[in-house]
């Protein structure tokens, strides 16, 4: 039972990571539009001469929240 | 044979099969969703132009068509008129957007300067908000914009906020050339949303998110240790674990209530401040004293401790705020509007030159010159020139006008065709757009925001929690003579009347009525507008545009039917409004006229089949005065005194027919008076026109006398606002803006000016005035299923109350409480029937 001496405080620091990867893709701008992605997906593409899509053109402006 | 059209009581026709203006139900033919105005033509039609792209490829690519499929993603669009998918362009969504706008005011540098950004790799990166995006196909089709416009290296667009993210090289491209583009595609941009509120924006919905995230991870963790103090009631536990656990909460306990709960705590001040009731004051007053108390018991050692309790309040209530903070749409910044709609430079023609100089700089009396395509930037007089003009910012309406020298013009809208020249009589906040626009401002400003009825409940609550906490801590106190177990039930009942689910039951309520309102076409700029629409009992609407299809229309033909071809053929290659609706609402002829010759507003004349054809007004026309042409003058007399345009038809220097022209009902609008008077609201019409006319519609609609108004300038129409307070506002030009900015909820009308949809609080995606009827009728079930979320929390709370009096509340119980009080408020959102579909006719 001794173990959650160390579990307990582990939990606490594992939960601090996930909060904090949180606010570092909500600060990039990664939540702000939560419908667009899910139509992205049923999207075409177009016949194989097209060139294929480009990833997302990252914001200059979002540098902070 | 004679016939003469079939006429009403009213003299106004009823609108028959062959005139497009009848509302079908009708799905789009590559996405399934309902096609906005369509008609009953045989062939698939579209929602917009970006399904009618996706299907045309996905043809070609079948058929192996190779060039159809080159030519339709370089372009965009159809280049063939007998292509059925080009009909679902012409009349779709497509003709809604104005004509040949040159957007020119985007190249201004001091506009580049605030809204485009130079990147590292130098590349300018531009938000432009468009209209028009309907579902997947449009996205796909904006972010194949790079193939339309050389230059554009990536588009990315966005369904939530209807805006595309261009990324362009300046020096290969210029934003008014994408803007163009985008027009041409069927998404005209709106160039008067400032993006400075979107920065605002999307900084307080990011802030609010990590709080919630951060709400969410301390009440996990604090759950988990709760699970094990929880067990150890039932069974016992060490000391040393129980201090353990407590302190691990009390630890994870603090990031919730430092950082997360800090809205609640700013907004109790503030409501404090100002002594209005705020649901934010019990909230603080629980958490405050809950945590304090929590923390010396964790120190003593003794009593209970409901951390557990409280982070889970704060996170779901922050889930509720969030919610709320999400239904906030379509904020519209109108001082950003005007400094938008009007160019900042004008060219000035002075001794025969002409310069660039600053609206500023501009005096009554100067000449000012606006070339096709440019948006006139001063109010005045025409000195020089014909052309025509687009009203659409002003009026909603996109046909064009016809003006000449010595017609007055408008500073905001487009001159379409030729060159001329203006007198300047009026500038920048002095034209009528300036002043209307000031009007707007200054009633939104004296609005009150309005206090909704969970915080008034909240108010009252208070005042009941802290009385009842401090009966039950004396009362214990009495019974047991022990100081702490008072204290700490008179702590557990804050705790537990704390507004959990009261905080919840009305941002879920809306927020599914919002979105099943959205869905059946009526777009709701935030919560607040339907506690306001159930309490009103008093309609006030608009009539062009509003109850008429704002469109000329062909209401009446008395005479020989034969004649009807040949004046359809004539009229085909005229470009003038009343040409254009006699050419869309006569049958199509195969024959064709020359010699057409048009007489700038007195009529047309040309040869078809053989014969000299005549059609205009009655000097135009000069036909010998016969004992027919006499009957058809008397008839071109009668519609005159309904208020109809009167022409006459005259085939080789003989009158045989009449025919009036009008703006007729729309199908629906009978049927929704009798609705909103059927739902207890009185129903009043405004308009700028004719007394007669405005008779005609109030008798056509069965609304008595006295709730007649015509001939209202824009000022007149605030003023019967304030006079009829509260109502609701229906309306759609830019006369009809400060008025619905005045009026308890303004609506407006799809195809409404700019300036209107950002002056009212419902914007409606159809044309279809029934849906303000359904807009009452929805928003009143809403508040029935708040109040019945409201009853369902206040029973909790009278729950927990009950339990800590006589003593049985533990950290247990109030935990097991909480979050069914909230499922429940939930799930009675969700099943609430607020906005459906209407059943039946």
């Amino acid at each position: 039972m001794s173990v959650v001496w160390i579990l307990v405080p582990l939990a606490l620091l594992m939960a601090t990571a996930a909060v904090g990867a949180f606010i570092w893709a909500t600060r990039r701008g990664q939540f702000d539009d939560l419908e667009t992605p899910a139509l992205r997906v049923l999207m075409e593409d177009l016949p194989a001469t097209e060139r294929s899509e480009r990833s997302e053109p990252a914001d200059p402006r979002d540098r902070s929240s | 044979m004679r016939t003469t059209e079939t006429l009403d009581a009213t003299g106004l026709a009823a609108p028959s099969a062959r005139r497009p203006t009848r509302p079908v139900d009708v799905a789009c033919a590559h996405c399934g969703l309902p096609v906005p105005d369509a008609d009953d033509e045989p062939g698939p039609q579209f929602c917009c132009v970006g399904c009618s792209t996706v299907y045309a490829v996905l043809r070609a690519e079948a058929s192996g068509d190779k060039d159809a499929l080159r030519t339709r993603l370089e372009w965009g669009t159809v280049r063939s008129a007998a292509d059925p998918v080009a009909r679902g362009l012409r009349d779709g969504r497509a003709r809604r957007e104005s004509s040949e706008r040159s957007y020119a005011e985007l190249d201004d540098p001091e506009y580049l300067a605030k809204n485009v950004v130079i990147d590292a790799e130098g590349a300018s990166h531009a938000r432009v908000v468009v209209q028009g995006i309907h579902c997947a196909a449009c996205i796909w089709l904006l972010e194949k914009l790079p193939r339309c416009v050389p230059g554009v290296e990536r588009a990315r667009a966005s369904a939530s906020t209807g805006a595309v993210h261009v990324v362009f090289r300046a020096s290969e491209t210029k934003l008014s050339t994408i803007a163009r583009e985008l027009a041409r595609l069927g998404y005209p941009p709106a160039v008067h949303v400032s993006s400075d509120g979107v920065a605002a924006r999307t900084a307080t919905m990011r802030s609010l998110m990590i709080r919630m995230a951060v709400a969410g991870a301390s009440a996990g963790n604090v759950m988990l240790m709760a699970f094990a103090l929880y067990s150890g009631q039932v069974t016992s536990m060490e000391a040393s674990w129980e201090a353990f656990f407590r302190w691990g909460s009390l630890v994870a306990t603090l990031p919730a209530l430092l950082y997360s709960a800090r809205p609640f705590f700013e907004g109790a001040r503030a409501a404090l401040k100002t002594k209005t009731p705020h649901m934010d004051v019990p909230i603080s007053l629980a958490l405050l004293v809950g945590s304090a108390w929590g923390l010396r018991n964790t120190i003593t050692g003794q009593g209970e401790v409901y951390f557990d309790t409280l982070t889970t309040v704060i996170f779901l209530l922050l889930v509720g705020r969030w919610l709320q903070a999400r239904q906030h749409r379509f904020a519209g910044n109108t001082l950003a509007l005007i400094q938008a709609m009007t160019p900042r430079a004008a060219r000035r023609v002075r001794d025969g030159a002409t310069e660039d100089v600053p609206l500023s700089a501009l005096i009554r009396g100067e000449l000012v010159e606006v070339r096709a395509g440019e948006t006139i930037p001063v109010d005045g007089m025409i000195a020089e020139g014909a052309t025509c003009l687009d009203l659409s910012l002003l009026t909603g309406e996109s046909r064009p006008v016809t003006v000449e020298a010595g017609d007055s013009v408008h500073a905001g809208t487009t001159n379409v065709r030729s060159p001329i020249r203006v007198r300047v009589e009026e500038v920048g906040a002095q034209t009528r757009l300036g002043r209307l626009v000031r009007l707007v401002e200054s009633i939104a400003a004296t609005r009150a925001p309005i206090v909704t009825m969970a915080d008034r409940l909240a108010g009252r609550f208070v005042v009941w929690a802290i009385g009842l906490a401090v009966v039950t801590t004396f009362g214990w106190y009495l019974v047991t003579g022990d100081a702490g177990v008072a204290l700490d039930r008179g702590v557990a009942l804050l705790i537990i009347t704390c507004p959990c689910a009261l905080g919840m039951a009305t941002p879920l309520a809306i927020e599914v009525a919002l979105a099943r309102a959205a869905s059946m076409g009526l777009l709701l700029k935030g919560g607040p507008v339907v506690e306001r629409l159930s309490g009103l009992r008093r309609v006030l609407c608009d009539k062009t545009g509003t109850f008429t299809s704002g469109r000329l229309s062909l209401v009446a033909w008395e005479g020989s039917p034969s004649a009807q071809p040949w004046v359809q053929a004539l009229e085909r290659g005229v470009n003038h409004p009343i040409a254009v609706a006699l050419a869309r609402d006569l049958p199509a002829s195969d024959v064709e006229a020359t010699e057409v010759h048009q007489v700038l507003g007195r009529g047309v004349s040309g040869r078809v089949a053989g014969h000299e054809v005549r059609v205009g007004a009655a000097a135009h026309v000069e036909a010998a005065a016969t004992e027919q042409s006499a009957r058809y003058r008397a008839a071109a007399a009668r519609f005159a005194q309904t208020g109809l345009t009167p022409l006459l038809v005259a085939v080789d220097g003989e009158v045989v027919a009449a025919l009036a022209l009008g703006d007729p009902l729309r199908p629906e609008a009978v049927r929704t008076v009798r609705r909103l008077e059927a739902l207890g609201c009185e129903v009043h019409v405004a308009s700028g026109d004719d007394p007669r006319v405005v008779e005609h519609v109030g008798r056509a609609l069965g609304i008595p006398l006295e709730r007649l108004n015509a001939r209202c300038a824009p000022e007149e129409k605030v003023e019967l606002v304030r006079t009829l307070a509260p109502c609701a506002m229906v309306g759609d030009g830019v006369n009809d803006a400060a008025a619905l900015a005045g009026a308890e909820v303004g609506i407006a009308m799809q195809g409404g000016a700019e300036a209107s949809l950002a002056a009212s609080d419902v914007f409606m995606t159809r044309s279809d005035l029934g849906l303000v009827a359904d807009l009452i009728e929805g928003s009143r079930r809403t508040l029935r299923v708040i109040r019945r979320n409201l009853a369902f929390s206040l029973l909790f709370n009278l729950v927990g109350v009950t339990l800590v009096i006589f003593g049985v509340l533990n950290p247990l119980m109030a935990a097991v409480l909480m979050p069914l009080s909230s499922i429940t408020v939930i799930s009675s959102s969700y099943r609430g029937r607020t906005f459906a579909k209407e059943e039946g006719p």
